[in-house]
């Protein structure tokens, strides 16, 4: 998972609405992946193991074709070794995530598109002969699915837990976020954590009357905090609509809130100005909270095909190495 | 008149409201219901969208709203404040031209009565009379001002023994008495000091917001002196007096307001002619009966009349010509009226008979009632014609064996038809047409004829209008007073709307 470069013919960059229309989680992930393998192939890859590491001199035993001949016949070319690279999907599906963005044509849920996004990682990984396991977050409690690495059997059920999936529910306390670090704690091996999620009432704190320096941060960008500090790789998938991004909504509007059901009535057209000032001091907030803990953050909007938005994600990690 | 609006349009006195002109636009204030109802839906109905959190929305709401949703209201309040105004301004608001004391009286006197008193004889005076100089004597020697009826209401400022100034006497006191009456604050009490001209309209005053108390004076009760008339006294000669000529007035019951009227006219006619010519009217007042067939023989008892009527007013069937014969002396003048309304006599056929004089045009009634032309045999020719040529008085002579002048009026002797009874024209004409029957009158009076061009033709000279021209009207003169400041007000409002909107 390492691809340097890379950029997909437009051929193959497949609205996210037009995935969604399959129907087939399988046969849309298939399109999505091989959208991205076909953009690797146009780069250079060096392959497992090819990374040049140090010279050191022959030892018996060592495979004569390891030696570099060109450097007197005595020096062993020791290149990295392929590291197992365990994969762990948190995909959230609280409430919140059934809010259907209705800019494009036709609209799309935002579960739909993180259900598409896990998928497509999720094959990648296993291609890869990783490790992938899944989390899912809804209904206020945490559930997890772990398979070993090239399992034909952990890939379907991830599939199936993905494609079952319902938005429901708020966010876990504390003690249900914990499972999280559980799972990655278990063994020492460094993980690639990866966090599909609206973010809201995620990033707030559960106490929002308390004296700022009395509250306590949300459980959320606790645990990414934890999970940072145990040495794992964080990175926050941020999904968002266009229509929360540009508030494309129209007219005297009753809005209600997916998760907790709340209402405001009011006049988007005169709500838009003030929402938009208000939208990008919150999203600069939350990306600083996410940095803070220790994690990477992407924003992608639901409008974005998911090829091009799984090849942003891996290209900026790798300029993030 | 809606039983809801007529609080609202005749108020109380102690309210103080203003009245309106055309009264039915107030029911356009229903029109404040539009956007009451606008603003109403448009709070239920709104479109529900599901979000995935209000967290940010609720913020800026709470910001937005507290400086929007009074702006709402205020828009609301301007437009519906624009359409009462609009409302209001076509409905014709007619403020009172003073602000008097709500206990304030006015005193409104017939300039006839005045005149009448400046030439009182030397006979005892009758205590009705007495009452009213006396008040008129009281109210000068207490400042109350005495308005005359007359145009413009003026303020009579002279003695009351004296002869009031030269204003034409009329017998148009209604539209004065409705002038008064929007010109005056509500609270206003009227108290009306008349000839008993009125006593012919007694039931039939016109119905004011104020209550008003009557004073008639008989004719009769004033003992005048040679000189003494309506118009005002000129020096000259006493006329010897000339045998009496004898009017009829003969109406049917349904008819006896129009009666009223007719007689009032004659008396207010015998008064200025009397002055003129020496002459006076006997008059004769006669219900027939109410059959619905002609009148028969003997309808009019013969023996009742031991002289031939002169001037006979026929308001009712169209009488017989045995009626006519016994009633009327030959060469007298009948004059009759449309049993019909106004709008039914349409269809006129406009001739010209005189080649050689292009100003005489005949009018031929070729739908006359009752069969009351075609029997005679008679032809008629327009006297008075409206403004839209339409014949209002013909006239004929008939060719029978009964001869005698006819006039014919295509209207009623009764203000629902015609307002010209309540017009000092309508008296004046009546002299004149005395004048045209009496030998002894001195300049008989000539009834000129309508010598209006056809349409299109340059008009020579204008001739007995039935209305003057420059006759003053209170109403539109009360609305040019109240209009501006309410169209300033629409446009104050519909540029405030607009900012509001906008904004």
């Amino acid at each position: 998972m390492t691809p340097r470069g890379v950029n997909a013919p437009a051929a193959h960059l497949l609205p996210p609405a037009t995935l969604a229309a399959l129907g087939d989680l399988r046969l849309a992930t298939r399109h999505v992946v091989e959208g991205f393998v076909a953009g690797l192939h146009q780069s250079r890859r060096p392959g497992a193991g090819g990374d040049f590491l140090q010279y050191r001199f022959y030892q018996p035993g060592d495979d004569p074709r390891r030696l570099d001949w060109r450097a007197f016949a005595r020096y062993v070319r020791e290149t990295e070794a392929e590291r197992e690279v365990p994969v762990r999907i948190v995909v959230d599906a609280t409430g919140s995530m059934a809010h259907e963005d209705r800019s494009g044509s036709p609209a799309i849920v935002k579960l739909d598109y993180a259900r598409y996004l896990a998928a497509a990682i999720t094959w990648l990984a296993d291609r890869q002969g990783d490790r992938v396991s899944l989390a899912t977050i809804h209904d206020g409690r945490v559930e997890t699915w772990s398979g070993r690495p090239g399992g034909r059997r952990t890939v379907e059920r991830i599939l199936h837990q993905l494609s079952t999936l319902q938005a429901a529910g708020g966010w876990p306390d504390d003690e249900q976020l914990g499972v999280l670090l559980e799972g990655a704690g278990r063994n020492r091996q460094r993980q690639l954590i990866l966090v599909l999620s609206d973010l809201h009432h995620a990033t707030t704190p559960s106490d929002d009357s308390a004296p700022a320096a009395s509250r306590r941060a949300a459980p959320l960008l606790q645990t990414l905090s934890r999970l940072a500090a145990q040495g794992h790789e964080v990175v926050v998938l941020h999904l968002l609509g266009r229509d929360e991004l540009e508030f494309r909504y129209q007219g005297e509007l009753l809005f209600e809130d997916l998760e907790t059901g709340h209402r405001v009535r009011g006049n988007a057209d005169q709500l838009r100005p003030l929402y938009l000032v208000r939208l990008g001091e919150d999203l600069a907030q939350v990306r600083q909270q996410v940095l803070d803990c220790g994690a990477s953050y992407q924003r992608i909007a639901l409008d974005q095909p998911l090829d091009e938005a799984l090849r942003h994600f891996l290209v900026s990690r790798q300029e993030a190495r | 008149m809606s039983p809801l609006l007529s609080p609202l349009l005749s108020p109380p006195a102690q309210w103080g409201l203003p009245s309106f002109g055309q009264p039915g636009w107030l029911w356009a204030l229903g029109a404040l219901a539009i956007p009451l109802l606008l603003h109403l839906l448009s709070r239920g109905q709104r479109h529900r969208v599901q979000v995935g959190s209000v967290r940010l929305l609720s913020e800026v709401a709470s910001r937005h709203i507290r400086r929007i949703h009074p702006t709402r209201l205020l828009l609301l309040v301007v437009r519906c404040l624009l359409l009462a105004a609009v409302a209001v301004t076509l409905a014709g608001p007619l403020s009172p031209a003073t602000t008097p004391e709500p206990d304030e009286t006015w005193l409104l006197v017939d300039p006839a009565l005045l005149a009448a008193r400046s030439t009182v004889g030397t006979h005892a005076t009758p205590s009705e009379a007495v009452a009213a100089f006396a008040r008129l004597d009281q109210a000068a020697a207490t400042g109350l001002p005495i308005r005359l009826l007359a145009p413009d209401l003026p303020v009579f400022e002279g003695k009351t023994t004296l002869a009031p100034p030269p204003i034409p006497s009329s017998t148009d006191l209604w539209s004065f008495l409705r002038e008064a009456d929007h010109l005056a604050h509500p609270a206003t009490r009227f108290e009306v000091l008349a000839l008993d001209r009125l006593s012919a309209l007694r039931g039939q005053r016109p119905a004011l917001v104020r209550s008003v108390e009557w004073q008639a004076v008989a004719l009769s009760s004033i003992p005048v002196s040679a000189d003494a008339g309506v118009a005002p006294p000129t020096p000259g000669p006493s006329r010897p007096r000339a045998t009496p000529l004898h009017a009829l007035v003969a109406y049917t019951s349904e008819r006896s307001a129009d009666a009223g009227f007719v007689i009032a006219a004659l008396e207010s006619a015998d008064l200025a002619r009397e002055k003129r010519t020496g002459s006076t009217l006997t008059l004769e007042r006669r219900l027939l009966p109410d059959s619905p067939e002609l009148p028969r023989r003997g309808a009019v008892d013969r023996s009742a009349h031991h002289q031939q009527t002169d001037l006979a007013f026929w308001l009712g069937r169209a009488p017989s010509a045995e009626a006519l014969r016994v009633a009327l002396r030959p060469g007298g003048q009948l004059i009759t009226d449309s049993l019909l309304p106004y709008q039914r006599c349409q269809r006129l056929a406009t001739i010209h008979l005189a080649s050689d004089s292009p100003t005489l045009r005949l009018h031929r009634c070729e739908a006359a009632e009752g069969g009351t032309t075609a029997s005679d045999g008679g032809e008629f020719a327009a006297l008075w014609s409206d403004a839209h040529g339409r014949v209002l008085i013909a006239t004929t002579r008939t060719t029978s064996t009964h001869p005698h002048n006819r006039l014919h009026l295509h209207s009623r002797f009764h203000p629902a038809w015609s307002d010209w009874v309540t017009r000092d024209s309508f008296p004046r004409w009546i002299a004149e047409v005395v004048d045209s029957i009496d030998p002894a009158a001195e300049s008989a009076a000539r009834v000129e004829v309508d010598d209006r061009p056809a349409p299109g033709q340059p008009s020579p000279r204008h001739v007995l209008p039935l209305a003057d021209p420059n006759e003053r009207r209170s109403e539109p003169i009360e609305n040019e007073r109240s209009l501006p400041p309410l169209w300033a007000a629409i446009a104050l409002l519909l540029v405030a709307e607009r900012w509001i909107a906008l904004r």
